[in-house]
């Protein structure tokens, strides 16, 4: 359990994977975290919080907004690169890996840190793990409609059934070593050049 | 045999040297493959070329400097290989702040001078209503944009205690002037243009007009890597001079602005760039991407110390003085030094870096009143 309540802001732009993030930080008991969305006027908003840590995604242009707050505070606070020494170096690629940054404030026990940096890597990877499915998922759908198409404009061009269209389909993926869904594109590509 | 080279650029008109290698194929005439990939902020640039994942980055040249002193808390010690142009910045505000440092100008309003000096009347008057400080945006806190800022506002006697500093990502600041939380800010192109296209801002001054040849971005390598091979960021620093070559013919002129704004998507046209660098046959150049500009020289890092010194960002020493020097492999051909002709007279010389140095300092300012964090 935390020692004393750290004050954790979170900048995202993605809401569910802000949401995974935050829900584990309060799994482990950290009930002071803030999700900051929005990416104008971030330093002004920031500062209001004062918080003991900022996580960030690395996609987010406001990274540099956080290195521009940390000079002004007197090198207070620091990026997690620059507060791991060298045998953190697995953390660090670990953090870039995922794709998140923290900016931690001076002071904070190192166990601390490491923890809330562990806790957010394995959920920006869960989540990178979530979108993966999602898009695996999505890509079936799409194949799957380019298949249907694909057959009904085999059928309608050479007058023939759909078990029939489908097969011929699937012999050509098989002859030329291609997925179906390829083969169905190909077929979808050439009847529009052909309308 | 071609050698890949993984490269880190923020979508900025001055990564287009970049753009150009690649797309021309002098990368590989070099014995490389440039390997673009786009990020998203100057730390990731910074942090990615440090552990390794990029072999070299397009890279704010103050940045250079500070890594390699260990200005940012931990030492990350860098060397510019080729710079990617010279200049490239502008000011600009947005439109109400211009209408009223109109009412107060008194001059030609093209003139930096002038239009500092109308800011600071605004500037002024604004403490005596007690409205809150003007925002001011940069763009990382060692950059050029930051110092010419500053640099502008000080030609005009602005009172800078009366103004706020801060950085905003480059495509936030139209939005960002837009919704009123920043009222002006620097930033190099296309975001100038795109700002002013969009009626988000008016663009005052190209920093052209106040620090000429101020180097602003060059490609940088890890320290180590690179004294290890020199060959590697030489043969980068070849393929990209001869990229700015090429775009210097007048039959190539056009298909180099279109190839840069490709590169940078975005509603970014090639007339635009034609135009900030000076290519349409109207303006003068705001950015130079051409040859000559392409060349480093030990002054130019020298020069970029004195500029962070100035901000006290650093501490002052021959020592650090010596080792930012070294921090720019020097080549032939390299542009005169920079100026800033109403701080000092002539090019920056490295025998009077210390008189310079007192110029361009701020006044010694009060404890900071900004709590951060």
């Amino acid at each position: 359990m935390p020692e004393k309540d750290l004050r954790i802001v979170i900048v995202d732009q993605n809401p569910l994977r802000t949401a995974i993030l935050r829900d584990g930080l309060r799994e482990a008991g950290h009930v002071q975290v803030t999700v900051l969305e929005s990416s104008l006027d971030l330093e002004r908003r920031l500062g209001a919080i004062d918080p003991d840590i900022v996580l960030i995604d690395l996609e987010n242009p406001n990274r540099d907004v956080l290195e521009q707050m940390i000079r002004i505070s007197g090198a207070n606070a620091r990026p997690v690169a620059m507060f791991a020494d060298s045998s953190d170096s697995a953390m660090i690629n670990a953090a870039i890996d995922a794709g998140v940054s923290a900016y931690v404030v001076d002071g904070l026990r190192k166990e601390r840190v490491k923890n809330i940096v562990d806790l957010s890597v394995s959920r920006f990877n869960a989540f990178a793990r979530l979108r993966e499915e999602l898009a695996h998922v999505q890509g079936q759908l799409a194949d799957r409609k380019a298949i249907d198409q694909a057959k009904g404009l085999v059928m309608k061009a050479k007058n023939i059934s759909e078990e029939q269209a489908y097969a011929m389909m699937r012999k050509v993926a098989m002859n030329e070593g291609k997925k179906i869904a390829e083969i169905a594109r190909s077929i979808i590509t050439a009847a529009e050049l052909l309308k | 045999m071609t050698r890949p080279l993984r490269i880190g650029y923020m979508p900025l008109t001055d990564a287009g040297l970049l753009f150009v290698a690649a797309a021309k194929g002098f990368d590989h005439e070099e014995g490389l493959v440039f390997d673009l990939r786009p990020e998203t902020s100057w730390a990731n640039l910074r942090d990615k070329l440090a552990l390794g994942i990029y072999d070299a980055a397009h890279m704010l040249a103050p940045v250079v400097i500070a890594s390699t002193l260990g200005l940012e808390g931990f030492a990350a010690p860098m060397i510019g290989a080729v710079a990617l142009g010279l200049d490239g910045n502008a000011i600009s505000v947005a439109p109400p702040l211009a209408d009223c440092m109109r009412e107060k100008a008194k001059g030609d309003f093209a003139d930096p001078a002038v239009t500092a000096r109308a800011l600071a009347a605004v500037v002024a008057e604004r403490r005596n209503k007690v409205l809150p400080n003007l925002r001011f945006a940069h763009v990382f806190p060692y950059s050029t944009h930051h110092y010419q800022l500053k640099l502008w506002m000080r030609l005009g006697g602005v009172d800078l205690e009366g103004v706020r500093m801060t950085v905003t990502p480059p495509p936030l600041m139209g939005e960002s002037l837009r919704g009123g939380f920043v009222n002006g800010f620097c930033v190099g192109e296309p975001w100038n243009s795109l700002a002013r296209d969009a009626g988000e801002a008016e663009i005052l001054h190209p920093c052209r007009a106040l620090t000429p040849d101020c180097p602003e971005k060059v490609l940088a390598f890890r320290a180590d890597a690179a004294g290890q091979e020199k060959e590697l960021p030489r043969a980068a620093a070849r393929a990209v001079r001869r990229a700015a070559l090429w775009g210097e013919s007048p039959e190539n002129k056009k298909e180099f602005c279109f190839l840069v704004a490709e590169g940078l998507g975005g509603g970014v046209t090639p007339a635009m760039v034609a135009t900030v660098l000076g290519r349409d046959g109207r303006s003068a150049p705001w950015l130079r991407l051409d040859a000559d500009s392409t060349a480093l020289s030990g002054m130019q890092a020298l020069w970029l110390y004195v500029l962070i010194a100035a901000n006290r960002q650093s501490p002052v020493s021959e020592e650090f003085a010596g080792r930012a020097r070294e921090a720019f492999w020097p080549q032939d051909g390299a542009p005169p030094a920079p100026s800033a002709p109403a701080f000092f007279d002539g090019p920056f010389a490295e025998a009077d870096w210390r008189d310079v140095l007192a110029a361009l300092s701020e006044p010694q300012r009060g404890d900071p009143t900004e709590s951060a964090f």
